[in-house]
């Protein structure tokens, strides 16, 4: 018995230490030079059929690329200061959470994607990013984290990480969803409400080329984001389905690959075969 | 008499809040209501307000929508909690069902009814994406900025169910469990004035999108009226004093008169369901709407 305690001891003591080296090395940030008035966006690296896993770090780099902003990629897997994975610094000055990224670009660049469009629209439009990032996100998320495994999908390997982190990432992922709310639905009950998610955005969009017309708006970088996980990123399982679903979301992700990502094939893995150059 | 240790005391304490809990809970049980058939019964955990029918937005958005659809429906106020951990919800001929807009769609199929027959097909996903905004977001700055911003302490302390010392234990619970709720969902990792810079934003949106009409989808009402109607009690009732309700009066005006008219038309009897009001009546267990009921 004092042979096993000891044993389980130091297995305990070793794995804190991997754990906390591990953590250490994440939040370790090492000061860089990058070039001036230039948007450095750290992101967690490309994904293997879109151009990042997390839709939060596509939402904004496909705005960048639709105001046509000058910014360079660092793919360092550097948690932001609000411990999100998405975020950019500006001379220095560094600034978490996409949406208020967005904001602080547009305030320093004098960017207005949404000019022009009227009062009703834009709030509309702000209603539709607000639905896709605060409920549709977690429908995503439970589907990949927690549902997809038990259809089959070996979402570890899909997504590139070690197998062994996935339960701990299923275990925060019901947690953090439970907190939310979407997280107390049974499985049935997310899919229902998912799918109303994506027949409202398909409804809105209706045949329209961007969300609100012939020119992008500010939310078309979010909607994009989040669609592109379902159409790319789900691997053939219930999210993929759902989406296929809707023939004019599918267009409309073709639609913004083409437009705003001419080297999209430069920007994935082609699942995790070669390095992207981009 | 041994000098009991700080952990004694901490255990001794928690058993006690234990034990009032489960004696409250089951004294509680004992209130259940017997129940006609095809009456919606709706579980409010913290029953009636001091200013407000209700303190939470969702058995406010929850009993606007049964009022609005003349839902033959009755109030249980013995604070039961559904088993989701949400509130509200409903019983319906032995059905449970938790969750507001679940509840309010296990109705719309039950009686066969839709409030959003006349909205065109973009207008119910404008009304959709609305509804997330309002009660994904919006809701949750309200809670960050009510227990979060000290500055909201002495209107906490006026509206608080706990005087005192209470008070405080009262505080730090609620302020806890909205901490790890809003850590979860993202927003809560803010600082309070950057949720206060997003809670604008939704302001700006709703008073932009209703404009000047008289509902917020048109001259009808819809379903997205009750939610936003139960959200604006909480900003401008509940949050009364605060800067989100300051803010909310002064620049977008449109959203009080809209909140004024929804008041004026489906709660007329708004001073009998407020505890502070000496016309108050307790409604536990009053049947509303029974001319509706089917035979």
């Amino acid at each position: 018995m004092g042979a096993i305690t000891n044993f389980v001891i130091c297995i305990t003591a070793a794995m804190g230490v991997v754990l906390i080296t591990v953590i250490r090395r994440g939040r370790k940030r090492v000061k860089k030079v990058y070039p001036p008035n230039t948007i450095v966006h750290h992101q967690i690296g490309r994904g293997p059929y879109a151009p990042s896993i997390t839709p939060f770090a596509l939402k904004l780099e496909t705005y960048l690329r639709m105001a046509k902003l000058p910014y360079l990629n660092v793919h360092d897997r550097v948690r932001s200061s609000k411990g999100k994975l998405t975020w950019i610094e500006v001379n220095g000055e560094e600034i978490a959470d996409s949406e208020f990224c967005i904001q602080y670009v547009n305030r320093k660049f004098n960017v207005s994607l949404d000019e022009g469009f009227s009062e009703e629209n834009r709030a509309a439009a702000l209603a539709i990013q607000r639905m896709v990032d605060e409920h549709l996100y977690w429908t995503l998320v439970l589907q990949r984290w927690v549902y997809d495994s038990k259809d089959g999908i070996n979402i570890s390997k899909m997504l590139n990480f070690p197998w062994v982190i996935t339960p701990t990432l299923r275990n925060f992922v019901n947690k953090q969803s439970y907190a939310q709310g979407v997280g107390r639905h049974t499985e049935e009950e997310v899919h229902h409400v998912m799918h109303e998610d994506l027949t409202a955005l398909s409804k809105f969009l209706g045949n329209k080329k961007f969300l609100l017309g012939d020119r992008v708006c500010q939310t078309d970088g979010a909607v994009f984001g989040m669609l592109a996980q379902f159409y790319w990123h789900s691997f053939g399982g219930y999210g993929e389905k759902s989406i296929k679903k809707y023939p004019n979301l599918c267009d409309y992700c073709e639609r913004m690959k083409v437009e705003f990502w001419p080297d999209w094939d430069d920007c994935i893995t082609h699942g995790w075969t070669r390095k992207a150059t981009k | 008499m041994a000098v009991l240790t700080t952990w004694t005391w901490v255990c001794l304490a928690g058993g006690a809040v234990l034990c009032i809990g489960l004696t409250s809970s089951i004294f509680r049980r004992r209130k259940r209501l017997s129940v006609p058939r095809n009456v919606v019964v709706v579980h409010h955990f913290f029953g009636r307000g001091w200013t407000v029918p209700s303190k939470s937005p969702f058995p406010m958005k929850l009993e606007t929508f049964l009022r609005m659809t003349k839902t033959p429906y009755m109030n249980d106020h013995s604070g039961q909690m559904s088993k989701k951990g949400k509130t509200p919800w409903i019983e319906f001929n032995d059905i449970q069902v938790a969750d507001s807009q679940f509840c309010i769609d296990f109705i719309k199929k039950k009686r066969g009814m839709d409030l959003n027959t006349a909205l065109s097909v973009e207008q119910r996903s404008i009304a959709r994406a609305f509804l997330k905004l309002i009660e994904e977001n919006f809701y949750w700055t309200m809670c960050i900025e009510l227990f979060c911003n000290k500055e909201n302490i002495p209107l906490l302390k006026r509206s608080a169910p706990l005087k005192g010392p209470g008070f405080w234990l009262y505080y730090w619970f609620v302020r806890r469990a909205i901490q790890s709720a809003t850590w979860g969902h993202g927003i809560g990792r803010h600082s309070v004035e950057e949720v206060w810079c997003i809670a604008q934003s939704d302001i700006e949106a709703l008073s932009n999108f209703l404009g000047d009409k008289k509902y917020f989808m048109g001259d009808d009402p819809s379903e997205i009226d009750c939610s936003l109607f139960g959200m604006l009690t909480f900003l401008l009732v509940s949050m009364q004093g605060t800067r989100y309700e300051a803010f909310t009066k002064e620049h977008h005006p449109n959203l009080v008169s809209y909140f004024q008219r929804m008041k004026v038309t489906y709660w007329p009897d708004w001073d009998t369901l407020t505890t502070s009001s000496d016309k108050f009546t307790n409604d536990h267990g009053k049947l509303y709407f029974t001319e509706n009921i089917p035979e």
